[in-house]
């Protein structure tokens, strides 16, 4: 285990942004982590899918989940202070980084940053209109007249 | 300043800077969602329609251990002669926001807007059952009440109850069957049925697995292997539970409930305990004074309602009823006879439903008219978190109430059960 903490790897983004992390830091998702296992890391590791603005933030995320990750189980106050630390992290971003950010965290396969960034969208669209949430979603409103009726009919105690 | 968390801005300069997200990780924002929310998702598009809809979104809320304990309420609302399902909802924020600024009441401050909803039912379906159980997101409704029409045979002539209300003279037996609502789409389907028919029985859950036990006291069920059941969801199968006393038999169970594991049954002669862990049973003398509709245990703990006391709890080590102490009485609680309160548990907390009759009119004493032969009552519900701080004293600190459904005068409560979706 020594070695993680010594060892470097490039992460290289698709704008051609590269950032040098510890193994440590590196393992935390999961795809590198396998790329790691699989010794294909021999020199920068190439993320197609992710820009350096969203890489940035995911390695700052995964380093602060290493450096003061809870000593165990019951560390309560350890847990604590990660999720008071990971809620003002999310505060710094708008709808479109949050997006990103779970299209990455999905594709690197991070669980710990996918919930996070889940979470808040699933927060911020909690008191959303139908018309808001599509707006947010790019979603386009298939629903005849008729049709939208019906449904607010169904679940008319929501819309009253 | 105001320290509360700060909303994260929405993009507002370019007309669509987001990214559309693939299905599977809509469903992963939708699953950390509270179900109050979904009506309104299903408005926005088809696609998010059925995305709602789907088994795996409460896959999903199972496996990150977001599901919510919802309250599902079967009431008798004459003149329709089949009960009828409904479940506790909560109306979103925002319409909550706008009644109240259109209503400038608010005297009872905690009221939070939520309401029974019915749910949507087949035909088939809408029998009277003599009890309910819940494992995880599906309720299982056990032993459906079957009209009998041309006279009663001698070996079900103890199963009948005779003059129910509408009925009059009529014969109605238990069968066995067994019936499965499932919670998340707000379907039923047929389960296998029991091995005997029971009259009065008592059904419990423990480690997952139904534990139906009792009423097959008369005619040719007396074997012991008929005593009590068990049903596997996993399986769905039912396995006898052999029963080693032949002479005590369980007969009618008035109150049932599982503390610690083990399954406890008090009848009228007896007190029946079952450990499914070691299978091991124990008859004890019969407790007395624990017969109650209100009755529920949570959290291995016995509450009744009184209305001389209000809500109290067993202490079985003394055989004594203590208060609930520290929760303030809902306002109408009923505090004479008439009225029905009933306690269910409500993952660990106590949820009451209740119901008030609103004032009569008030009437001169030159007024001819008589006055209309029913009212509607008000049905409440209120939910309390329970706290044991010692042996002699469990608090009681009320969440919300409100009211949740309006009812015809002669209406009746047949289940009040949790499920968790």
């Amino acid at each position: 285990m020594a070695s993680s903490s010594t060892n470097k790897f490039v992460l290289k983004s698709n704008d051609d942004v590269s950032f040098e992390v510890t193994e440590a830091v590196a393992r935390e998702f999961q795809v590198i982590a396998h790329i790691i296992d699989d010794d294909c890391a021999k020199k920068a590791i190439p993320l197609s899918n992710v820009t350096g603005e969203i890489l940035s933030k995911m390695i700052e995320y995964g380093k602060k989940h290493i450096e003061e990750a809870p000593v165990d189980e019951e560390d309560e106050e350890g847990k604590k202070k990660l999720q008071i630390w990971d809620e003002e992290f999310m505060k710094q971003f708008n709808m479109e980084i949050v997006f990103q950010l779970i299209l990455a965290s999905n594709y690197l396969n991070n669980k710990g940053l996918l919930d996070l960034t889940c979470c808040t969208v699933a927060d911020h669209i909690k008191d959303m209109t139908p018309d808001e949430v599509r707006t947010l979603f790019n979603v386009k409103n298939d629903y005849t007249t008729e049709e939208e009726e019906e449904i607010r009919k169904e679940n008319s105690w929501a819309f009253e | 300043m105001d320290t509360n968390p700060t909303p994260i801005p929405v993009p507002a300069k370019e007309p669509n800077p987001i990214p559309s997200l693939p299905d599977d990780l809509l469903l992963s924002i939708f699953a950390r969602l509270s179900r109050l929310y979904y009506p309104t998702l299903s408005l926005v598009s088809k696609s998010f329609r059925s995305l709602v809809a789907l088994p795996v979104l409460y896959q999903n809320r199972s496996v990150i251990n977001r599901t919510e304990s919802c309250l599902y309420v079967c009431l008798k609302l004459p003149p329709d002669t089949t009960p009828r399902w409904f479940t506790l909802c909560q109306k979103p924020n925002k319409t909550l926001i706008n009644d109240i600024g259109k209503k400038k009441k608010q005297k009872k401050s905690s009221e939070t807007g939520n309401i029974l909803i019915p749910i949507q039912i087949s035909q088939s379906h809408q029998d009277h059952w003599k009890s309910v159980v819940s494992v995880g997101s599906s309720i299982y409704t056990i032993g459906k009440e079957v009209y009998l029409r041309s006279g009663v045979p001698a070996r079900f002539k103890y199963h009948y109850r005779i003059g129910e209300e509408g009925y009059s003279s009529s014969v109605w037996i238990l069968d066995s069957s067994v019936s499965i609502l499932d919670c998340t789409s707000h379907t039923w389907r047929d389960g296998p049925s029991m091995s005997v028919r029971r009259n009065s029985l008592a059904a419990n859950v423990v480690d997952g697995k139904i534990y139906v036990a009792g009423g097959c006291k008369y005619g040719k069920y007396d074997e012991s292997s008929a005593c009590m059941e068990v049903f596997d969801p996993k399986t769905q199968v039912w396995e006898p539970v052999l029963y080693p006393f032949a002479d005590k038999c369980i007969g009618n169970v008035y109150t049932s409930g599982v503390v610690d594991g083990e399954i406890n049954m008090f009848g009228n002669d007896k007190h029946v305990v079952y450990k499914p862990k070691e299978d091991r049973w124990e008859v004890n003398e019969a407790y007395y004074g624990l017969a109650s509709r209100s009755c529920c245990f949570i959290g291995n703990i016995l509450y009744g309602y009184s209305i001389k006391e209000g809500i109290k709890w067993y202490d079985f080590k003394i055989r004594k009823w203590h208060i609930l102490k520290g929760y303030v009485r809902f306002p109408g609680l009923p505090k004479s006879h008439g009225f029905d309160v009933r306690l269910v548990d409500c993952n660990g907390k106590m949820a009451v439903l209740w119901d008030e009759r609103p004032p009569p009119p008030i009437r001169n004493w030159y007024d001819e008219e008589e006055l209309p032969p029913s009212q509607n009552r008000m049905l409440w519900c209120g939910v309390i978190k329970l706290k044991k701080f010692n042996s002699e004293e469990i608090f009681g600190e009320v969440e919300w109430f409100d009211p949740v459904l309006s009812v015809p005068d002669s209406y009746g409560i047949e289940h009040v059960i949790s499920a968790t979706v």
